[in-house]
């Protein structure tokens, strides 16, 4: 594997933390996601030419973007949000300014039933002097308000940033199962391929104030035991039993064993 | 701190790298230029960009540089009044501690991480039920 391509695994892995994975499943999605990452990365670069030394990074190519999940997850998450939303570059790179210190002076959008979107914010840099405007006439930039972290500062109006909103597991909810226990919740999906009689379970951990975490899976045989195979670190392996047999006691084994029917 | 107060904020539904990002945003808004320090390392960060949310859970928020300067000549002496604000993550709630909760900046940045922390924290339950 190439560096550029364990990049972009490692970018695959961010989307499953935040439940976006099955929007960009599809090769043709990949493709729009990558895309949409370099040409935010190209006018990143050249929108930051004209800020004064050392306000802002440099850059941010898609290794910056990968170490910057390292330290601030959360500014990640909102940045491929963002993309999922389908927001230009334009308004791609206004939102990582804010992410990252930048302050939203203002910010003005006006919409005319089938004739115009436009969206136009401007910004104050760290340095507190430097104002850069983003403009964008694309409708879909309107989905960056979306993300807006709306305040109040002395009973004066304030938006603070933008933040990550909290998708939850589609995959889960829509088509398998889901227990609580007191150590947790988890939620069960089949992910055997087609062909196979029985199913192989992927069990994430499911938390209210951090993304779903995959502990591992469990495959199910016609005959014996199913196969326990725990993601990472040793501590995940009795977390995966204690959700499997959460699961079993909840649905039973008739459900368990057997591969779940799905519509479409 | 010079006999400090505590001000708990239950942010138990909050995405947990955002909460201090958000404390130290309106702070900012109130001492444009702090210097921020990892209570549990010691690093310095001078800019908000580089601050490692992810990562701490302990930060020092000094006015400025010469508050920041005075802090370490003088500890905790009452000339440092009001001059740092100490957040600390738990694993439900944030503290804020600080000097004089009545002084007018402390009043308002307490008040604005109240007001960007609470509606954050009913809004991810929200979303989470």
């Amino acid at each position: 594997m190439t560096a550029d391509e364990q990049q972009r695994e490692a970018v695959i892995q961010i989307l499953r933390e935040v439940n976006l994975d099955s929007i960009f499943t599809p090769p043709t999605m990949k493709a729009v996601l990558f895309d949409r990452m370099e040409k935010f990365a190209a006018v990143y670069a050249k929108k930051v030419r004209g800020v004064p030394p050392g306000v802002l990074p440099a850059s941010a190519s898609l290794r910056d973007i990968l170490a910057e999940h390292a330290r601030n997850a959360h500014r990640v998450y909102m940045l491929l949000e963002a993309i999922a939303f389908q927001c230009s570059p334009e308004i791609l790179v206004m939102a990582w300014m804010v992410l990252l210190g930048a302050r939203i002076e203002r910010v003005e959008y006006k919409y005319v039933r089938e004739d115009s979107s436009a969206l136009a914010v401007t910004l104050q840099l760290s340095d507190l002097t430097t104002e850069v405007t983003f403009q964008s006439s694309e409708h879909w930039d309107a989905a960056a308000l979306r993300f807006l972290a709306l305040s109040k500062a002395n009973d004066q109006p304030m938006i603070e940033g933008f933040h990550y909103l909290w998708i939850p597991p589609r995959k889960l909810w829509n088509h398998d199962f889901y227990v609580e226990t007191a150590q947790g919740s988890f939620g069960a999906a089949d992910i055997a391929p087609t062909a196979s009689p029985t199913p192989r379970w992927e069990i994430q951990q499911l938390f209210t104030n951090l993304p779903a975490r995959d502990i591992g899976s469990v495959s199910v045989h016609v005959h014996g035991n199913p196969v326990f195979a725990h993601r990472g670190s040793e501590v995940n392996r009795p977390t995966l039993e204690l959700a499997w047999n959460s699961l079993l006691r909840k649905y039973g084994d008739a459900s368990m064993n057997q591969r779940p029917r799905r519509e479409g | 701190m010079i006999g400090g107060q505590d001000i708990v904020i239950d942010v138990r539904n909050v995405l947990r790298s955002t909460v201090l990002d958000y404390v130290v945003r309106c702070i900012q808004d109130r001492w444009p230029h702090p210097i921020v320090v990892d209570g549990a390392t010691g690093n310095r960060f001078d800019r908000f960009a580089n601050i490692p949310f992810s990562l701490v859970s302990e930060l020092l928020v000094y006015r400025d540089r010469d508050a920041f300067d005075s802090w370490k000549d003088l500890g905790a002496d009452p000339q440092n009044a009001n001059t740092m604000i100490h957040a600390i993550l738990g694993d439900d709630s944030v503290t804020l501690v600080v000097d004089d909760v009545a002084e007018s900046t402390m009043a308002s940045t307490v008040k604005a991480v109240q007001e960007t922390l609470e509606p954050r924290n009913f809004w991810g339950r929200a979303a989470a039920a």
